[in-house]
């Protein structure tokens, strides 16, 4: 393994895409494509953890599960320590296949009713060929501690357990093998409030304890903010904003990230939320038939003629953020200004926007700045 | 059974549009009986908006089954009385529940592909209420629902009569699972985690319908969930529940501002936030929610309480007013967490 001091990336993902052909139907003969992913570019880092959060179709499961080669990128690459995912065959796809693991959603529906916990743990272990039985049990054993599980448990059936326990099993089984690397799929999103920090409390110990690299996928932003260093936001199939958790949260530049923000409804009766002051019109587009220019135009507040024809490239804001929007600026006095702000092109404020105005000197385009009093 | 006496009941029974007394749920499963709800009393004023706040297996669905008399099968109300405007629902005729829910009081599910009927053009479905408990004509209730179709938010709502759910997005669907609840304007909305499906966006602009409905039609809501956020918004009071009982209840300020019993206030900071401090570890409530099956002695959430003691095990305490100030601020917990120190009396 390359050197482990500086932080390289494990994964490099370039211009990624995913499609699925939807089945025809016999009054359409030509089977429409639906684009899951659509050109998406980002690395993760060795021991960081990367948060890819968007909406329901925004496509954050399949380039999470593209990256675990468990999808056929349609164009683009996925490259794991170097190597090209798509192109792994045999025993080397095998060993990218320990080296990866992945963390699922439903604890329910993620672990097979009819093994003992004991033998699900034990199971990528085995198909793997790793140590004898005995050194098998061993290693449950060590994991069930290791996600706060009693020894007892290897002996019995995922049905004598809760949701927050079954995810605790479903972790230790993607961590038997000792992997580099996890990809967790909205991984308290189905349990219980009061069981949801205990979950993330222990996979941010783990993470750290075994110096893992994780791509943690989430709908909640305040999920991911406990856990991850940085964070991807995607919309339809694309990349809106990439950058530290802190600037993210604090300072969010792409207008969708802003609204994503101010969609949470505070757990504060005093704070005057309003879903009509804050919420986006509409719902997100099919991704069968994605919009023309920047794909958030529809639904945008700033939109402006050119966000409906032009697609907005992905700039890199001085501080190292990432937004594709042609009217983000940095507020903190970057370098980088849009082209697009002309008065013209100024986008119309106001009208049910969920974006605070700012007193600025920039006057122009959408300043990040902090949403959070 | 300890629990609530009727005596601490506030005495505006006759502003209230729903009462319920010291009701009792059970389901019969192949494992055993639940108790799924345990002598849990409220009232609800007319236009008031209500949250019940709880986890899984805490009894909010059973409640909201109970009110609207859709207990499944295996369930029934084993104690309790549900009066709804003076009509008493437990019991109740068929015929007379029949009348009631649609006209009287409505319900939105949380899954709205499986609420609305599949088979039925939406259309048919919003103007069916109307039909049915208002005497309107075929032709004017597809005028009114065409009407709510535009007051719900639907866009383009002349083609979306003709259509089925299938066609809607989830957003969409939950916007006709509310034109139909409302179509007869109840007196009473019953909303079971109507955005818990949905995403935060639209999540945000179905409680904005749902309050501007409320207010519009000075309909009584209650509105069941498990997230405290959409709680804070939303509503007025709060009910906490934990294995079937209420065990706090109050203004949702009093809720919010001045948490009394252990599990709301393990709530309060369990829960991800946008403005929690960062780098501070998240406190977590340890242990698990009860699954129903097990009679626990004493308070329920006493296994998972920083706060127990010898007596909390023994007694179910009763739920109290907690302060002078506040008359409405009720709590079932035998400690005062606001000067004793967790950990204390073990």
């Amino acid at each position: 393994m390359p050197a482990e001091n500086a932080p390289s990336p494990l994964i490099q993902v370039e211009g990624l895409a995913v499609t699925f052909e939807l089945a025809a139907h016999s009054w359409r003969w030509k089977p429409q494509v639906l684009h899951a992913v659509d050109g998406v570019s980002f690395e993760v880092c060795r021991g960081e953890s990367l948060a890819l959060v968007g909406e329901s179709g925004s496509g954050k499961t399949t380039t999470g599960r593209a990256l675990l080669g468990l999808y056929r990128p349609a164009r683009g690459s996925v490259r794991f320590d170097g190597e090209e995912v798509s192109k792994l065959k045999g025993a080397e796809l095998k060993r990218f296949r320990g080296r990866a693991q992945m963390i699922f959603q439903d604890p329910y529906a993620s672990l097979n009713p009819r093994m003992k916990v004991g033998a699900i743990i034990a199971e990528p272990l085995r198909a793997h060929g790793a140590g004898s039985q005995r050194q098998r049990r061993e290693r449950v054993q060590e994991m069930l501690r290791l996600v706060g599980l009693p020894p007892d448990a290897s002996n019995r059936f995922p049905y004598a357990f809760s949701g927050g326990q079954r995810q605790r099993v479903g972790i230790a089984r993607a961590l038997a093998l000792h992997p580099d690397f996890v990809v967790a799929d909205e991984p308290v999103s189905a349990l219980d409030v009061s069981v949801q920090a205990q979950v993330l409390n222990l996979l941010s110990d783990l993470r750290e304890e075994l110096s893992l690299t994780m791509l943690f996928i989430a709908h909640n932003l305040a999920v991911v903010r406990h856990i991850a260093s940085r964070v991807a936001v995607m919309y339809l199939g694309q990349l809106v904003e990439v950058g530290s958790r802190d600037e993210v949260f604090s300072r969010p530049a792409h207008p969708y990230t802003q609204a994503l923000l101010r969609a949470v409804p505070p757990p504060d009766p005093g704070a005057g939320w309003s879903g009509e002051k804050v919420s986006l019109r509409g719902e997100i587009p099919s991704p069968v038939s994605p919009p023309d220019g920047c794909r958030f135009h529809t639904r945008c507040p700033y939109a402006a003629d050119i966000c409906r024809s032009v697609v907005p490239e992905m700039r890199t804001f001085a501080s190292g953020r990432k937004v594709a929007c042609h009217f983000a600026v940095d507020a903190n006095g970057g370098e980088f200004s849009s082209q697009a702000t002309t008065p013209e092109a100024r986008p119309d404020r106001g009208a049910g926007a969920g974006v605070e105005n700012r007193a600025g000197d920039a006057g122009s385009g959408i300043e990040t700045g902090p949403i959070l009093s | 059974m300890t629990g609530t006496a009727p005596a601490t009941l506030p005495d505006h029974d006759k502003g209230a549009a729903l009462v319920v007394r010291r009701l009792s749920t059970v389901y019969g499963t192949s494992y055993g009986r639940i108790t799924a709800v345990r002598d849990v009393s409220f009232q609800i004023k007319a236009g008031e908006a209500v949250g019940i706040v709880g986890e899984t297996g805490s009894g909010k669905t059973a409640i909201a089954l109970a009110l609207v008399g859709l207990l499944p099968r295996n369930g029934r109300i084993v104690a309790g009385e549900i009066s709804l405007g003076g009509v008493e629902l437990v019991n109740a005729p068929k015929k007379l529940l029949q009348e009631v829910r649609g006209r009287r009081i409505a319900m939105v599910f949380q899954d709205s592909m499986t609420s609305l009927d599949p088979l039925m053009p939406i259309g048919k479905q919003i103007s069916e209420g109307m039909v049915a408990h208002l005497g309107t004509s075929a032709d004017e209730a597809r005028r009114r629902a065409l009407e709510l179709l535009e007051d719900v938010g639907v866009p383009d709502p002349a083609t979306r009569l003709a259509q089925y759910p299938h066609q809607l997005s989830g957003g969409l669907r939950q916007r006709v699972a509310i034109a139909v609840a409302i179509a007869a304007n109840p007196d009473v909305l019953v909303a079971d985690e109507p955005t818990t499906a949905l995403d935060v966006t639209i999540q945000a602009q179905v409680l904005d319908l749902l309050e501007r409905e409320r207010q519009r039609r000075g309909m009584a809501l209650i509105l069941i969930t498990h997230d405290l956020g959409v709680v804070a918004s939303v509503t007025d009071r709060v009910m906490v529940m934990y294995a079937g009982r209420v065990v706090e209840s109050g203004t949702t300020e009093d809720i919010f501002r001045d948490p009394r019993h252990p599990y709301t206030l393990g709530l309060m900071k369990t829960m991800p936030r946008l403005d929690s401090p960062l780098g501070v570890r998240p406190a977590a409530i340890p242990g698990f929610p009860p699954t129903g099956y097990e009679e626990v002695a004493g308070c329920p959430f006493s296994p998972r309480c920083e706060w127990v003691r010898p007596a909390c095990r023994a007694e179910y305490p009763p739920l109290e007013r907690v302060a002078e100030a506040a008359p409405t601020h009720e709590a079932a917990c035998l400690v005062d967490v606001r000067t004793e120190a967790p950990g204390d009396a073990r």
